[in-house]
Protein backbone atom coordinates (compact mmCIF):
# COMPACT_ATOMS: atom_id res chain seq x y z
CA UNK A 1 0.00 0.00 0.00
CA UNK A 2 2.69 2.20 0.88
CA UNK A 3 4.84 1.39 -2.01
CA UNK A 4 1.81 1.73 -4.49
CA UNK A 5 0.95 5.39 -3.06
CA UNK A 6 5.06 6.53 -3.36
CA UNK A 7 4.44 5.49 -7.07
CA UNK A 8 1.34 7.03 -7.79
CA UNK A 9 2.73 10.15 -5.81
CA UNK A 10 5.98 10.26 -8.35
CA UNK A 11 3.98 9.67 -11.78
CA UNK A 12 1.30 11.86 -10.25
CA UNK A 13 3.52 14.94 -9.38
CA UNK A 14 5.79 14.41 -12.23
CA UNK A 15 2.99 14.92 -14.77
CA UNK A 16 1.15 17.12 -13.10
CA UNK A 17 4.19 19.68 -12.51
CA UNK A 18 4.90 19.23 -16.21
CA UNK A 19 1.40 20.01 -17.42
CA UNK A 20 1.14 23.21 -16.50
CA UNK A 21 2.43 26.10 -19.54
CA UNK A 22 1.05 29.41 -21.37
CA UNK A 23 -0.33 29.11 -25.05
CA UNK A 24 -2.58 30.97 -27.15
CA UNK A 25 -4.67 29.93 -30.24
CA UNK A 26 -2.97 31.64 -33.32
CA UNK A 27 -4.26 34.83 -34.27
CA UNK A 28 -7.58 33.97 -36.55
CA UNK A 29 -7.73 36.73 -39.58
CA UNK A 30 -9.45 39.62 -38.68
CA UNK A 31 -13.27 39.22 -39.59
CA UNK A 32 -14.96 42.29 -39.00
CA UNK A 33 -18.47 41.32 -39.74
CA UNK A 34 -18.70 44.09 -41.90
CA UNK A 35 -20.69 42.25 -44.61
CA UNK A 36 -19.06 41.16 -47.33
CA UNK A 37 -15.82 39.15 -45.96
CA UNK A 38 -14.23 41.78 -48.29
CA UNK A 39 -16.21 41.15 -51.11
CA UNK A 40 -14.97 37.38 -51.53
CA UNK A 41 -17.28 34.64 -51.20
CA UNK A 42 -17.98 32.56 -48.40
CA UNK A 43 -18.30 28.64 -49.29
CA UNK A 44 -20.66 27.18 -47.08
CA UNK A 45 -19.13 23.80 -47.75
CA UNK A 46 -15.59 24.49 -47.23
CA UNK A 47 -16.06 27.49 -44.43
CA UNK A 48 -19.09 27.34 -42.70
CA UNK A 49 -19.83 23.65 -42.72
CA UNK A 50 -16.91 22.45 -41.02
CA UNK A 51 -17.87 24.73 -38.13
CA UNK A 52 -20.92 22.65 -36.97
CA UNK A 53 -19.00 19.46 -35.85
CA UNK A 54 -19.55 21.56 -32.31
CA UNK A 55 -23.24 21.44 -32.84
CA UNK A 56 -23.70 17.56 -33.68
CA UNK A 57 -23.73 16.04 -31.00
CA UNK A 58 -27.16 17.54 -30.30
CA UNK A 59 -28.53 19.07 -33.49
CA UNK A 60 -28.80 15.51 -35.23
CA UNK A 61 -31.37 13.35 -36.71
CA UNK A 62 -33.62 12.88 -34.04
CA UNK A 63 -32.28 14.90 -31.72
CA UNK A 64 -32.85 18.64 -31.20
CA UNK A 65 -33.79 20.92 -34.10
CA UNK A 66 -32.82 21.77 -36.75
CA UNK A 67 -30.70 18.73 -37.35
CA UNK A 68 -27.42 19.70 -38.33
CA UNK A 69 -25.60 16.73 -39.20
CA UNK A 70 -27.95 16.08 -42.42
CA UNK A 71 -29.01 18.25 -44.97
CA UNK A 72 -28.06 20.81 -42.82
CA UNK A 73 -28.52 23.90 -45.23
CA UNK A 74 -32.23 22.75 -46.02
CA UNK A 75 -32.95 22.59 -42.36
CA UNK A 76 -31.06 26.11 -41.37
CA UNK A 77 -33.06 27.58 -43.82
CA UNK A 78 -36.40 26.23 -42.98
CA UNK A 79 -36.88 29.42 -40.24
CA UNK A 80 -33.61 29.70 -38.67
CA UNK A 81 -31.82 32.03 -41.15
CA UNK A 82 -32.78 34.96 -43.11
CA UNK A 83 -30.85 35.27 -46.66
CA UNK A 84 -29.33 39.12 -46.68
CA UNK A 85 -30.21 39.84 -42.79
CA UNK A 86 -28.25 38.34 -40.13
CA UNK A 87 -29.57 40.32 -37.24
CA UNK A 88 -32.75 38.66 -38.38
CA UNK A 89 -31.68 35.29 -38.19
CA UNK A 90 -32.05 32.77 -35.13
CA UNK A 91 -28.57 31.42 -36.31
CA UNK A 92 -26.39 34.54 -35.72
CA UNK A 93 -28.74 35.80 -32.27
CA UNK A 94 -28.22 32.05 -30.78
CA UNK A 95 -24.28 32.33 -31.69
CA UNK A 96 -24.40 35.66 -29.13
CA UNK A 97 -27.18 34.56 -27.02
CA UNK A 98 -29.51 37.95 -27.48
CA UNK A 99 -32.66 38.58 -28.78
CA UNK A 100 -34.67 35.93 -26.76
CA UNK A 101 -32.39 32.66 -27.67
CA UNK A 102 -30.09 30.67 -25.84
CA UNK A 103 -26.36 31.01 -26.33
CA UNK A 104 -25.03 28.45 -28.45
CA UNK A 105 -22.81 25.93 -27.89
CA UNK A 106 -24.16 26.47 -24.00
CA UNK A 107 -21.40 28.00 -21.88
CA UNK A 108 -19.03 28.86 -24.19
CA UNK A 109 -19.12 31.72 -26.88
CA UNK A 110 -17.33 31.07 -30.12
CA UNK A 111 -14.47 33.20 -31.30
CA UNK A 112 -15.52 36.74 -33.16
CA UNK A 113 -13.87 35.88 -36.52
CA UNK A 114 -16.22 32.46 -36.23
CA UNK A 115 -19.34 34.37 -35.14
CA UNK A 116 -18.60 36.82 -38.03
CA UNK A 117 -17.85 34.41 -40.74
CA UNK A 118 -21.30 33.15 -40.00
CA UNK A 119 -22.92 36.31 -40.00
CA UNK A 120 -21.22 37.29 -42.99
CA UNK A 121 -22.19 34.29 -45.37
CA UNK A 122 -25.83 35.16 -43.69
CA UNK A 123 -25.22 39.08 -45.33
CA UNK A 124 -23.76 37.65 -48.38
CA UNK A 125 -27.37 35.81 -49.19
CA UNK A 126 -26.55 32.35 -47.13
CA UNK A 127 -25.84 30.79 -50.50
CA UNK A 128 -25.41 26.89 -51.03
CA UNK A 129 -22.23 26.93 -52.45
CA UNK B 1 14.93 38.18 57.54
CA UNK B 2 15.86 37.35 54.21
CA UNK B 3 14.21 33.65 54.48
CA UNK B 4 11.09 35.24 55.62
CA UNK B 5 11.89 38.07 52.63
CA UNK B 6 11.94 34.74 50.71
CA UNK B 7 8.87 33.22 52.01
CA UNK B 8 6.69 36.01 51.76
CA UNK B 9 7.48 36.69 47.61
CA UNK B 10 6.95 32.44 47.44
CA UNK B 11 3.35 32.76 49.12
CA UNK B 12 3.03 35.91 47.24
CA UNK B 13 3.26 34.35 44.25
CA UNK B 14 1.45 31.29 44.68
CA UNK B 15 -1.98 32.98 43.95
CA UNK B 16 -0.48 33.81 40.79
CA UNK B 17 0.61 30.75 39.99
CA UNK B 18 -2.32 29.38 40.57
CA UNK B 19 -4.42 31.68 38.79
CA UNK B 20 -2.10 31.28 35.69
CA UNK B 21 -2.49 27.81 35.84
CA UNK B 22 -6.28 27.74 36.11
CA UNK B 23 -6.20 30.61 33.32
CA UNK B 24 -3.98 27.31 30.60
CA UNK B 25 -6.58 24.93 32.15
CA UNK B 26 -9.44 26.75 31.38
CA UNK B 27 -8.20 27.25 28.11
CA UNK B 28 -7.18 23.55 27.30
CA UNK B 29 -10.88 22.81 27.95
CA UNK B 30 -12.23 25.78 25.57
CA UNK B 31 -9.81 25.69 22.90
CA UNK B 32 -11.72 22.98 21.00
CA UNK B 33 -12.01 23.63 17.20
CA UNK B 34 -15.31 25.81 16.41
CA UNK B 35 -17.92 24.06 14.21
CA UNK B 36 -18.03 23.72 11.10
CA UNK B 37 -18.26 27.35 9.46
CA UNK B 38 -20.70 26.12 6.73
CA UNK B 39 -22.95 23.17 5.78
CA UNK B 40 -21.64 21.35 2.90
CA UNK B 41 -18.66 21.62 0.37
CA UNK B 42 -20.00 24.57 -1.55
CA UNK B 43 -21.58 27.69 -0.57
CA UNK B 44 -23.13 28.44 -4.38
CA UNK B 45 -20.54 28.97 -6.87
CA UNK B 46 -17.28 28.62 -4.48
CA UNK B 47 -16.46 26.25 -2.45
CA UNK B 48 -16.60 26.23 1.25
CA UNK B 49 -13.60 25.76 3.84
CA UNK B 50 -15.66 22.42 5.07
CA UNK B 51 -13.87 19.36 4.84
CA UNK B 52 -15.40 16.06 5.54
CA UNK B 53 -14.50 13.79 7.88
CA UNK B 54 -12.10 10.87 7.91
CA UNK B 55 -14.02 7.98 5.66
CA UNK B 56 -17.07 10.44 4.78
CA UNK B 57 -18.10 10.32 1.08
CA UNK B 58 -20.44 13.22 -0.04
CA UNK B 59 -22.48 13.37 -3.04
CA UNK B 60 -22.72 16.25 -4.62
CA UNK B 61 -25.31 17.36 -7.51
CA UNK B 62 -25.61 20.81 -9.10
CA UNK B 63 -28.08 21.63 -11.78
CA UNK B 64 -27.89 25.49 -13.59
CA UNK B 65 -30.57 26.28 -15.69
CA UNK B 66 -31.01 28.86 -18.24
CA UNK B 67 -31.42 32.33 -17.89
CA UNK B 68 -35.06 33.54 -16.57
CA UNK B 69 -36.00 35.52 -19.59
CA UNK B 70 -32.98 34.82 -22.18
CA UNK B 71 -35.35 32.58 -23.85
CA UNK B 72 -38.66 32.68 -25.09
CA UNK B 73 -41.11 30.16 -24.45
CA UNK B 74 -38.78 28.10 -22.05
CA UNK B 75 -40.56 28.23 -18.33
CA UNK B 76 -38.03 31.05 -17.02
CA UNK B 77 -35.07 28.70 -18.01
CA UNK B 78 -35.99 25.36 -16.80
CA UNK B 79 -36.87 23.98 -20.84
CA UNK B 80 -33.23 26.06 -21.80
CA UNK B 81 -30.02 24.19 -22.05
CA UNK B 82 -29.00 23.83 -18.36
CA UNK B 83 -25.44 22.60 -17.20
CA UNK B 84 -25.42 19.80 -14.70
CA UNK B 85 -22.69 18.24 -12.87
CA UNK B 86 -22.27 14.88 -10.28
CA UNK B 87 -19.47 14.64 -8.61
CA UNK B 88 -17.60 12.37 -5.23
CA UNK B 89 -15.87 13.99 -2.60
CA UNK B 90 -14.43 11.98 -0.18
CA UNK B 91 -12.59 12.65 3.17
CA UNK B 92 -9.34 10.31 3.14
CA UNK B 93 -7.89 12.57 6.38
CA UNK B 94 -9.40 15.24 9.08
CA UNK B 95 -7.56 17.34 6.97
CA UNK B 96 -7.66 15.86 3.61
CA UNK B 97 -10.81 15.60 0.80
CA UNK B 98 -10.52 14.56 -2.70
CA UNK B 99 -12.96 14.58 -4.86
CA UNK B 100 -14.19 14.11 -9.09
CA UNK B 101 -16.69 15.37 -10.64
CA UNK B 102 -18.17 15.58 -14.29
CA UNK B 103 -19.85 18.75 -16.45
CA UNK B 104 -22.15 18.63 -18.91
CA UNK B 105 -21.00 21.82 -20.47
CA UNK B 106 -17.66 21.46 -22.38
CA UNK B 107 -17.76 18.20 -21.10
CA UNK B 108 -15.44 19.68 -17.61
CA UNK B 109 -13.89 16.13 -15.74
CA UNK B 110 -12.24 17.72 -12.39
CA UNK B 111 -10.25 15.82 -10.10
CA UNK B 112 -10.05 18.10 -6.78
CA UNK B 113 -8.60 18.47 -3.39
CA UNK B 114 -9.15 20.38 -0.09
CA UNK B 115 -6.30 20.78 2.75
CA UNK B 116 -7.45 21.64 6.07
CA UNK B 117 -4.67 24.62 6.86
CA UNK B 118 -5.82 26.38 10.18
CA UNK B 119 -9.07 25.56 12.20
CA UNK B 120 -11.00 28.24 14.01
CA UNK B 121 -10.97 27.34 17.80
CA UNK B 122 -13.32 28.07 20.24
CA UNK B 123 -11.44 30.88 22.53
CA UNK B 124 -10.94 32.68 19.34
CA UNK B 125 -7.16 31.74 19.66
CA UNK B 126 -6.78 31.20 16.04
CA UNK B 127 -9.93 33.22 14.67
CA UNK B 128 -10.04 31.93 11.15
CA UNK B 129 -10.06 28.55 9.54
CA UNK B 130 -8.07 28.03 6.49
CA UNK B 131 -8.73 25.65 4.00
CA UNK B 132 -6.66 25.12 0.38
CA UNK B 133 -8.84 23.96 -2.58
CA UNK B 134 -7.21 23.06 -6.09
CA UNK B 135 -8.14 21.05 -9.11
CA UNK B 136 -7.29 19.82 -12.40
CA UNK B 137 -9.88 19.96 -15.06
CA UNK B 138 -9.90 17.99 -18.55
CA UNK B 139 -12.00 19.46 -21.37
CA UNK B 140 -12.93 16.28 -22.98
CA UNK B 141 -14.80 17.62 -26.14
CA UNK B 142 -14.32 15.43 -29.11
CA UNK B 143 -11.31 15.62 -31.26
CA UNK B 144 -12.78 16.69 -34.23
CA UNK B 145 -13.91 19.92 -33.25
CA UNK B 146 -10.89 21.28 -33.78
CA UNK B 147 -10.59 22.99 -30.18
CA UNK B 148 -7.17 21.79 -29.29
CA UNK B 149 -3.82 21.86 -30.52
CA UNK B 150 -1.97 19.58 -28.19
CA UNK B 151 -3.87 17.15 -26.01
CA UNK B 152 -2.44 19.38 -22.45
CA UNK B 153 -4.14 22.11 -23.97
CA UNK B 154 -7.48 20.84 -22.37
CA UNK B 155 -6.08 20.92 -18.92
CA UNK B 156 -6.85 24.04 -16.59
CA UNK B 157 -6.18 24.05 -12.77
CA UNK B 158 -7.67 26.53 -10.04
CA UNK B 159 -6.22 27.25 -6.49
CA UNK B 160 -8.06 28.61 -4.01
CA UNK B 161 -7.20 29.51 -0.63
CA UNK B 162 -10.47 29.69 1.55
CA UNK B 163 -10.73 32.11 4.90
CA UNK B 164 -13.36 31.31 6.82
CA UNK B 165 -14.94 32.83 9.99
CA UNK B 166 -17.83 31.42 11.90
CA UNK B 167 -19.10 34.53 13.96
CA UNK B 168 -21.71 32.92 15.82
CA UNK B 169 -24.43 29.91 15.21
CA UNK B 170 -25.85 32.12 12.74
CA UNK B 171 -23.33 34.30 10.79
CA UNK B 172 -20.42 32.60 8.99
CA UNK B 173 -18.34 34.61 6.18
CA UNK B 174 -15.76 33.59 4.01
CA UNK B 175 -13.24 35.23 1.56
CA UNK B 176 -11.59 33.09 -0.84
CA UNK B 177 -8.88 34.89 -3.18
CA UNK B 178 -7.89 32.70 -6.32
CA UNK B 179 -5.77 31.92 -8.97
CA UNK B 180 -7.24 30.21 -12.68
CA UNK B 181 -4.76 29.04 -14.84
CA UNK B 182 -5.77 27.84 -18.91
CA UNK B 183 -3.03 26.11 -20.77
CA UNK B 184 -4.39 27.70 -23.77
CA UNK B 185 -6.82 30.88 -24.28
CA UNK B 186 -7.57 33.19 -27.15
CA UNK B 187 -5.19 35.29 -27.90
CA UNK B 188 -6.59 38.65 -26.34
CA UNK B 189 -7.15 36.85 -23.12
CA UNK B 190 -4.47 36.04 -20.61
CA UNK B 191 -4.00 32.04 -19.03
CA UNK B 192 -4.37 33.36 -15.53
CA UNK B 193 -6.94 34.96 -13.92
CA UNK B 194 -6.27 36.09 -10.49
CA UNK B 195 -10.17 36.99 -8.47
CA UNK B 196 -11.40 37.13 -5.51
CA UNK B 197 -14.65 35.55 -4.02
CA UNK B 198 -16.54 36.87 -0.73
CA UNK B 199 -19.45 34.64 0.44
CA UNK B 200 -21.64 34.96 3.62
CA UNK B 201 -24.12 32.45 5.37
CA UNK B 202 -26.85 33.38 7.58
CA UNK B 203 -29.26 31.34 9.31
CA UNK B 204 -32.73 32.42 9.63
CA UNK B 205 -34.06 29.20 11.33
CA UNK B 206 -32.08 25.73 13.01
CA UNK B 207 -32.31 24.40 9.17
CA UNK B 208 -32.83 27.13 6.96
CA UNK B 209 -30.41 29.84 6.38
CA UNK B 210 -30.05 32.49 3.40
CA UNK B 211 -26.44 32.40 1.69
CA UNK B 212 -24.87 35.16 -1.01
CA UNK B 213 -22.00 34.32 -2.88
CA UNK B 214 -19.96 37.32 -4.87
CA UNK B 215 -16.86 36.46 -7.35
CA UNK B 216 -14.71 39.18 -8.71
CA UNK B 217 -12.29 38.38 -11.11
CA UNK B 218 -9.19 40.97 -10.92
CA UNK B 219 -6.89 40.25 -13.50
CA UNK B 220 -7.39 42.42 -17.07
CA UNK B 221 -8.17 41.00 -20.98
CA UNK B 222 -7.46 43.01 -24.00
CA UNK B 223 -10.77 42.68 -24.32
CA UNK B 224 -14.50 40.56 -23.14
CA UNK B 225 -13.51 40.52 -19.69
CA UNK B 226 -15.21 38.32 -17.88
CA UNK B 227 -18.30 39.18 -15.64
CA UNK B 228 -18.25 39.38 -12.02
CA UNK B 229 -20.26 36.28 -10.43
CA UNK B 230 -22.97 37.63 -7.63
CA UNK B 231 -25.42 34.79 -6.51
CA UNK B 232 -28.59 35.01 -3.99
CA UNK B 233 -29.54 31.61 -2.52
CA UNK B 234 -31.74 29.68 0.52
CA UNK B 235 -30.13 26.55 2.18
CA UNK B 236 -31.54 23.62 3.79
CA UNK B 237 -29.73 21.27 5.67
CA UNK B 238 -30.04 18.61 8.16
CA UNK B 239 -26.72 17.06 9.68
CA UNK B 240 -25.27 14.99 6.35
CA UNK B 241 -27.87 16.74 3.43
CA UNK B 242 -28.23 20.01 2.38
CA UNK B 243 -29.93 21.31 -0.61
CA UNK B 244 -29.42 24.67 -2.01
CA UNK B 245 -31.78 27.00 -4.22
CA UNK B 246 -30.64 29.90 -5.65
CA UNK B 247 -30.48 32.49 -8.36
CA UNK B 248 -26.57 33.27 -9.85
CA UNK B 249 -25.46 34.79 -13.62
CA UNK B 250 -23.05 31.67 -13.26
CA UNK B 251 -23.79 29.03 -15.71
CA UNK B 252 -20.62 27.30 -15.25
CA UNK B 253 -20.24 25.33 -12.23
CA UNK B 254 -16.29 24.32 -12.14
CA UNK B 255 -14.96 27.25 -10.67
CA UNK B 256 -12.31 28.31 -13.37
CA UNK B 257 -14.92 28.30 -16.37
CA UNK B 258 -16.50 31.21 -14.60
CA UNK B 259 -13.93 33.17 -13.12
CA UNK B 260 -12.60 33.15 -16.86
CA UNK B 261 -15.37 32.78 -19.11
CA UNK B 262 -18.89 34.24 -17.72
CA UNK B 263 -20.56 36.37 -20.36
CA UNK B 264 -23.76 36.74 -18.11
CA UNK B 265 -23.14 40.38 -17.07
CA UNK B 266 -25.71 42.78 -15.62
CA UNK B 267 -25.58 45.63 -18.39
CA UNK B 268 -27.14 42.71 -20.32
CA UNK B 269 -31.30 44.10 -20.05
CA UNK B 270 -33.51 43.29 -17.75
CA UNK B 271 -32.11 41.93 -14.61
CA UNK B 272 -33.33 38.49 -15.15
CA UNK B 273 -31.87 38.15 -18.58
CA UNK B 274 -28.97 37.32 -16.82
CA UNK B 275 -29.50 35.30 -13.94
CA UNK B 276 -30.79 31.88 -14.01
CA UNK B 277 -31.93 29.65 -11.42
CA UNK B 278 -29.89 26.72 -10.00
CA UNK B 279 -29.44 24.29 -6.98
CA UNK B 280 -26.78 22.28 -5.44
CA UNK B 281 -27.77 19.53 -3.33
CA UNK B 282 -25.14 17.32 -1.06
CA UNK B 283 -25.49 14.32 0.68
CA UNK B 284 -23.05 13.04 3.51
CA UNK B 285 -22.37 9.35 3.70
CA UNK B 286 -19.96 8.06 7.03
CA UNK B 287 -18.35 4.99 7.07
Amino acid sequence: MKKLFKFLTVVGLSLFMTSCYYDAYPEEPINDGGGNNGGVDISYTDQIVPLWVQCTGCHKAGGDEPNMQDNSYDNLLNGYVVPGDAEASDLYKSLLGIGGISLMPPGSKWSDSKINLVKDWIDQGAKNN
Amino acid sequence: MKNYKILLFAFLIIPLLVFSQKIEKDTIIKDKPERPAFESSYIIDNPTNVLLKKNALEVQMAHRFGSITGGTNDLAGFWAPSNIRIGLAYGIHERLTIGYGTTKFDRLQDFNWKVGILKQTRSNKIPVSVSYYGNFVIDARQKNQGLFINTDDRYSYFNQLIIARRFNSKLSVQVAPSVSHYNIVENTMRNDMVAVAVGARYKISPQTSVTVDYSQPITEFLKDNPSPGLSLGIEFSTSAHAFQLFITNYQGIVPQKNYMFNRNNFEMGPFFDSFLIGFNITRIYNF
